[in-house]
């Protein structure tokens, strides 16, 4: 540290800059950030409330070329449209069956907790489906799933079961896609159970071994409360990944068959910007749905967060 | 430590753990191994519906060859021509808004670090049709650059708290 030997000048001779360097300074910083935030994510936000709105083909500007119809697209969306309804039921299956990960994940994390040579590397190599493409992971489990020559029907033929088109069978394609989204999200849930279980707090365990609690007694009463941290965030993660499934549907099935393994992400796409029609309103209006239902969770875990800084800060 | 270290137990399943590791992680890796075998099958091997069994010849010089050979290069390069820049300015981007929010403490710092957050989890399918049309107004539709710039969302992955613990999980 340089010991200033010369006197500080008084303040109004310092420059304005330097006068209010510390209130200002920040937002220097946060300025190219934020206007990238704001003209590609809040903004465009709006607008999409704002299309979803009319009735437009995405030609000219929604000014000129646009026909406003108010609410029509929800009305027409939520009691008309039968492809809405098997997405929103679809989103629910993803919901609820993706967070297999989780425990999926704990298990792989208490599997690998341990120093043994090279467990680094085995770390790593289960994290890899996670690092991947989801394009890969979709094709991958498409050939996984082949009628015909796929691996799958070669286990449940080797145990005795007819074979299964799985992605071709409307009631059962959209738990093939899940399956596989699976995979990485698994990887996903035991990096995060490993950074948890690194903070546990061994000298609970040696307490809790001395009482002898050991295996499934010692995890759920001493180790589980302990990774909840870990465990919300997952539960966060998974969630939002579940409503964000678009790459492998798109991949493994392109929807189909019949439409029966779409989902809302899938359905806007569909509607407003694939071949099959440029409704820009109506795939806004899917998309201020799907949006709607994500800001649910999302404002759980902003509100979660905010407690915790609460408690951290007092 | 949780579950028991190891090394405390007996040998013989000290073994056994080391034994198993690799299995569990040749299973766990199986479909990717599986892609890794069929980009040295021939054809022949797809079409006698040859997809799991060993190989009936290895055909790895002949399909490399056939993929470098064809527009494949191209996209790569394509690839590295978005990611590059995409991360460049990603990383200062989120480089500067992380110090800002990490270092200084001022009003509104939660607020905007929550705003970004919560930006990261918001669905692409609010965005797309907005996004598209104000690429095309810059006249940057179908270009390079355009998609650049909206790649740059991604920047705020590295906000998130947890992610510095996150990589750290992987090194210990």
């Amino acid at each position: 540290m340089a010991i200033t030997t010369q006197p500080i000048p008084p303040l109004a001779k310092q420059s304005w800059y330097k006068r209010n360097e510390i209130a200002v300074t920040p937002w220097l910083f946060l300025v190219p950030g934020l206007i990238m935030f704001a003209v590609y994510v809040i903004f465009p936000i709006f607008q999409s409330f704002r299309i979803s709105l009319y009735k437009w083909d995405g030609l000219g500007t929604l000014a000129t070329h646009a026909d406003y119809v108010g609410l029509a697209n929800f009305e027409k969306l939520l009691t008309r449209d039968r492809a809405f309804n098997t997405s929103l039921w679809n989103n629910l299956k993803w919901l609820i069956f993706y967070l297999a990960a989780i425990p999926a994940g704990l298990f792989i994390a208490l599997f690998l907790n341990q120093t043994v040579r090279g467990i680094r590397l085995y770390k790593s190599l289960f994290f890899f489906p996670f690092v991947i493409s989801q394009i890969v992971v979709g094709l991958v489990f498409t050939w996984f799933y082949d009628p015909q020559y796929g691996l799958f029907n070669g286990i449940i033929g080797f145990i005795g079961f007819e074979p299964i088109n799985v992605l071709g069978d409307p009631t059962l394609s959209t738990y093939g896609i899940i399956a596989a989204g699976i995979w990485p999200q698994t990887a996903y849930c035991m990096i995060l159970y490993l950074t948890g279980l690194n903070s546990v707090d061994p000298e609970q365990i040696e307490a809790a071994r001395l009482d002898g609690a050991k295996g499934l007694r010692m995890l759920w009463h001493v180790i589980l409360p302990q990774l909840r941290p870990a465990t919300f965030i997952a539960f966060v993660v998974t969630v939002i990944g579940s409503l964000r499934s678009f790459d492998l549907i798109s991949i493994m099935t392109n929807g189909g068959p019949f439409g029966s393994s779409r989902v809302l992400s899938f359905y806007m796409f569909e509607k407003s910007l694939s071949e099959y029609g440029f409704k820009m309103g109506y795939g806004a209006a899917i998309a201020v749905i799907l949006f709607l239902i994500m800001m649910v969770f999302i404002g759980y875990f902003l509100w979660r967060m905010y407690q915790d800084e609460k408690a951290a800060s007092r | 430590m949780f579950p028991k270290p190891i090394e405390k137990s007996h040998r013989a399943w000290q073994i056994g753990y080391q034994a198993l590791l690799p299995i569990a992680m040749l299973l766990w890796l199986a479909p990717l191994l599986a892609v890794a075998l069929f980009s040295i099958r021939p054809d022949s091997d797809f079409s006698i519906g040859n997809y799991w069994g060993w190989p009936t010849s290895f055909e790895m010089i002949e399909n490399y060859m056939m993929v470098f050979t064809s527009s494949m290069p191209r996209y790569i390069m394509n690839s590295f021509f978005i990611t590059i820049p995409t991360v460049i300015g990603a990383v200062a981007l989120s480089c500067m808004t992380g110090f800002a929010l990490g270092v200084y403490k001022f009003r509104g710092n939660l607020l905007i670090f929550f705003m970004f957050i919560a930006g990261n989890f918001v669905p692409f399918q609010i965005l797309m049709v907005p996004v598209r049309d104000l690429t095309l107004d810059m006249g940057l539709y179908n270009t390079k650059t355009g998609l650049r710039l909206v790649s740059h969302r991604v920047s705020n992955w590295i906000l998130h708290p947890f992610h510095a613990q996150f990589h750290q999980g992987l090194a210990l």
